[in-house]
């Protein structure tokens, strides 16, 4: 099996053997299935964060946009509100309708009616000891940000509407720390007819307040306002108001500085991460930005998403684990048995599957192998029984060989030590042995003709033997006749019946038709029937001629005479009994007829 | 096997999922961590200009260091903390800092504080960087307070030299606020030792303290009723414009000069035109017509629209004196000191800066008149030229 394998291998020009079905299942899930899934999943996630990011801005934008408009809002009645007390000074009852009205309305700190010098004409309340006003407050009109802090050169420059004063001409101050006041503010600044100025002190801690009623504060989202510089007019924290903290170091504040609007980016604020977006005012150079924690605004939509992503992804993995399962089941784990099987066959164990397969082409390829390694069994089992034949006949041979060999070296002795025999020319002698040692030749001769090895078909076996005989001796004139249909023999009975038959015939040609005419036909001086049949468990084995028999022995005389009378005869006695087991009987009544029986052996 | 396939499916979900999720903090993380610079100073309360435009400009300088690539590739980021201009408000904001394990300190930004706060950062080793302490009770003292300007003995003694000398007025009221006493105090002393040893005459020695909110009307009674030539003020720049809007106010007009403490742009806005005529003295000149300095004060009002005051100049300053002693140090708080006292001749926006062993600077003295709203300088007396403050007692 490793060197088909080996083989195999080197037919496909592999260095290294294949992988195993399951790690090629393995991976094809993984390539085709697990990693698409994947990516399928990672980029229907990072397709929904986007949606739910942006609507997450839009949503913050929107938040910005109302939180801008209602600053809008409350920067325009603080304007309506200045543009009535400038009316009011103007009238010249200034200080008791300021007074009533700040009692009422804590949008303002202080209300200043100035001269056209920036003194303090009035003031509700009192600004103490300064009563110049005339650098405090620092007009952020429109224009370079270079001239943007530089007080007016002249007081009366401020355009002069028709009415005391109008949204149009108000200007508005950067945030300052007014006299005596509680907190920051910054200046409404409203020209009136007359040269002089309306100041209203906007409060940036009323406005806080105002920002903390509007803005739906959830603890962690920051509403804040800055001028144009990113100064802190506005933030949830007033103590950072307070300190008059700048923001323009944050790069989305700073590109709402820079005219941007709507989602400015990501960025840092004292330790924390936020959203942030922005929305200009109208009425002053103010930005609205809103920051939304990051952590709180993204948070809930990466866990939905991680929950999502985690979901499909273990489904996904689940799916793929259990097909990666059933096939291992079905498909992967039977192979493994295959192969198994396979293995043990060469250890000679029949492949008997344990159980059914689950689809049909695996049962076919069951069947089919368990029906191929059956057969394979059943050739195996013919091989051997053959082979075993054969070793069994090869021993047999050498045993008849040996045998043979036995017999050969005894007709020699017995033509050695026989007086009869020592008195016969030695060419007889020679060609007698010779007919003899033919005899036993012609039995290997036919067996390796014979399909079966181990058997001889006897009237086949005799014919030839008799063709041989009767040429090799002075036959002629005697008619010869073969009987042995269907006998067959084993080489251990063909041999020494060859030979006995052989002795017979040649002896009857030899002494029972004395003074013949050899140039008479066939069966003109007589005829020889050699005859071998079946009888029960035995052969009989008969020549038989219509010679003159054997006169020199008298009727009725044993085979002991008979023996004396022949060099053949003793060997035919042998070979009879010894070999043979069997039975002589000579009749010598109208010729001679010599009768071997035999038992059959027990495959004939 | 099985289990082991298992887990590699397993895993493959969690790292994606590691990927998606830690892919942004990954990137967080290997982002240098920055060097934090504190800041302390007076955010809030009657000397919030200076603590203002001191983290004004100490952030200033932090943009523009980070600007050019930061500190061995780390940022600088300011830390500010409000001490609100009390001695227990330097301590809180010392513990914090301390706490905040911050790299070094901007601050304090009065000499009260600092002489309060000085013993927390000297036990907790962390470097002190004033912008604007003056007082000379901290001069030569080996100790992590290092101070990029000159103190203001020499100043106080200028100042009382020109008052009596150059100002042609024989008589003074000097009033003082005792709410920052280790600044006012010397000051106090300095000029007016000088003053008198230079034939002029004290007649009145008043001491406010501004949380107190005094009665600036009420002072300028007392002093009217003195009627000295001359009024010398050792306020904040809010007291100072309130106490001079109230003398203008008065038919007393005197003669005015204030100590470098008022100099700031809170004092010609809350002062108004009252305020013109003044005389100051200070160690840092603002109208100085360096290149340098004026983009400094460019970018300072483009980028928190207000002028930029001494307070700002010398923040930035520390903050510059800061980062070439942390490039020394490769960022590192450890040999601070010994990088900052090593620091000479630095270019500073008035000039070159240099530290002495004691992390001390000496500037040349500049005396100031408000004209106009703006500071003009009347005189500039250099170093070598400076009164030798040894010779009186402290």
């Amino acid at each position: 099996m490793a060197s088909s394998s080996s083989l195999s291998n080197r037919e496909l020009g592999q260095s290294t053997s294949p992988a195993s079905i399951r790690t090629v299942l393995q991976r094809y899930l993984r390539t085709r299935l697990l990693f698409p899934a994947m990516i399928l999943v990672v980029i229907v996630v990072t397709l929904n964060a986007a949606q739910r990011y942006g609507g997450v801005i839009r949503e913050k934008e929107a938040d910005t946009r109302a939180f801008a408009t209602s600053v809008d809002h409350y920067l325009r009645e603080a304007q309506a509100a200045t543009a009535f007390l400038a009316d009011v000074a103007h009238r010249g009852s200034f200080s008791e309708t300021a007074t009533s009205y700040l009692r009422r309305s804590e949008v303002f700190e202080r209300t200043l009616h100035l001269d056209s010098k920036g003194r303090v004409s009035h003031a509700v309340p009192t600004t103490g000891e300064i009563l110049d006003y005339s650098r405090l407050i620092q007009f952020t009109r429109a224009g370079p940000r270079d001239s943007a802090q530089q007080p007016p050169e002249d007081w009366t420059d401020p355009p002069v509407s028709d009415r005391s004063a109008s949204r149009k001409d108000m200007q508005i101050t950067a945030p300052y720390r007014a006299p005596e006041a509680r907190h920051l503010t910054v200046g409404l600044v409203a020209p009136i007819r007359d040269g002089s100025f309306l100041v209203n002190e906007l409060s940036l801690r009323a406005l806080q307040g105002f920002l903390t009623d509007f803005v739906t504060d959830d603890g962690n989202t920051l509403t804040v306002i800055v001028d144009e510089y990113g100064n802190l007019l506005g933030h949830p924290d007033w103590e950072r108001v307070k300190r008059q903290e700048n923001l323009g170091h944050i790069e989305p504040v700073r590109n709402a500085l820079n005219g941007a609007e709507g989602f400015l980016g990501i960025a840092a604020d004292d330790g924390r991460t936020y959203l942030w977006s922005s929305e200009h005012t109208e009425f002053a150079r103010w930005s609205v930005l809103s920051a939304h924690p990051v952590r709180s605004e993204l948070l809930p939509i990466g866990v939905v998403l991680a929950v999502l992503l985690g979901a499909i992804l273990a489904g996904f993995t689940t799916a793929g684990w259990l097909l990666s399962r059933t096939l291992d089941a079905n498909v992967a784990y039977p192979l493994a048995r295959l192969t198994e099987g396979l293995a043990e066959i060469e250890h000679g164990k029949q492949f008997r599957p344990k159980y059914a397969p689950r689809f049909r082409e695996l049962e076919e390829l069951y069947r089919q192998f368990e029906s191929m390694t059956a057969a394979i069994f059943e050739r195996e089992q013919m091989l051997q029984d053959s082979l075993n034949e054969k070793q069994a006949l090869l021993r047999e041979i050498h045993h008849r060989v040996k045998n043979n060999y036995a017999s050969i070296i005894s007709l020699i002795r017995i033509h050695q030590y026989n007086e009869q025999a020592m008195q016969l020319e030695p060419h007889t002698v020679l060609r007698d042995l010779a007919n003899r040692i033919h005899a036993m030749a012609l039995v290997h001769q036919m067996l390796y003709r014979s399909p079966r090895l181990d058997r001889v078909q006897f009237d086949e076996y005799l014919r030839e033997l008799m063709s041989y005989t009767t040429q090799s001796i002075d036959c002629r004139g005697i008619q010869l006749h073969f009987s042995a249909e269907g006998v067959t023999l084993s080489m251990d009975q063909a041999v020494p019946c060859g030979l006995i038959a052989n002795e017979l015939v040649t002896n009857a040609c030899k002494h029972a038709f004395p003074g013949r005419d050899p140039g008479a036909p066939a069966g003109c001086a007589g005829s020889i029937a050699v005859t071998m049949k079946r009888e029960g468990h035995s052969f009989m084995l008969s020549v038989a001629d219509d010679g003159i028999g054997m006169p020199e022995l008298e009727p009725g005389a044993s085979l002991e005479d008979a023996e004396n009378s022949s060099v053949g005869f003793p060997l035919v006695r042998m070979l009879a009994e010894s070999q043979l087991g069997g039975e002589l009987t000579v009749e010598n009544q109208g010729g001679t007829r010599v009768v071997l029986r035999f038992p059959a052996d027990l495959d004939t | 096997m099985r289990m082991s396939r298992i887990s590699g499916s397993h895993l493959l979900a969690v790292l994606g999922l590691l990927v998606l999720v830690g892919g942004g903090i990954v990137s967080v993380r290997c982002t240098p961590s920055p060097i934090t610079v504190g800041f302390a100073g007076p955010l809030t309360g009657p000397y919030s200009d200076l603590g203002v435009q001191g983290r004004n400009g100490a952030q200033l300088a932090v943009e523009r260091v980070d600007a050019e690539g930061g500190i061995a590739g780390r940022e600088l980021e300011l830390m500010a903390v409000d001490d609100e201009g009390t001695e227990d408000g330097a301590r809180r904001v010392a513990d914090e800092l301390v706490n905040a394990d911050v790299t070094a300190v901007i601050g304090h930004m009065t000499s009260d504080q600092t002489v309060a706060a000085l013993p927390i950062m000297n036990e907790a080793e962390t470097v002190l960087i004033s912008p604007t302490t003056s007082t000379p009770l901290l001069d030569g003292r080996e100790n992590m307070l290092f101070r990029p300007h000159a103190s203001t003995d020499r100043a106080a003694m200028v100042l009382g030299r020109y008052a009596a000398q150059d100002g042609s007025c024989e008589s003074l009221a000097i009033v003082r606020d005792t709410d920052n006493e280790a600044y006012s105090d010397p000051f106090h002393r300095f000029f007016k030792q000088e003053y008198t040893a230079f034939g002029g005459d004290v007649v009145l020695d008043l001491s406010v303290a501004s949380r107190q909110s005094p009665d600036w009307r009420s002072v300028v009674g007392r002093i009217a009723d003195a009627n000295p030539q001359g009024v010398f003020l050792i306020l904040s720049a809010r007291d100072s414009a309130q106490f001079i809007q109230a003398l203008r106010a008065s038919e007393y007009q005197p003669a005015v000069f204030s100590s470098e403490w008022a100099m700031t742009g809170d004092f010609v806005r809350a002062g108004g035109r009252a305020v013109d005529g003044t005389t100051l003295v200070t160690t840092a000149f603002l109208n100085n017509p360096t290149s340098r300095y004026q983009e400094f004060r460019r970018r300072y009002r483009e980028r928190f629209g207000t002028e930029a005051s001494f307070a700002a100049e010398r923040s930035y300053n520390s903050v510059t004196v800061l980062a070439e002693a942390l490039r020394h140090t490769g960022g590192n708080a450890d040999g601070l000191p010994k990088a900052l006292v090593a620091v000479e001749d630095l270019p500073g926006l008035l000039g070159p800066i240099t530290l002495d062993e004691y992390g001390d600077a000496v500037s040349s003295v500049h005396v100031i008149r408000v004209e106009d709203g703006e500071f003009v300088e009347l005189e500039e007396i250099p170093v070598e030229e400076l009164p030798n403050p040894n010779g009186l007692q402290q």
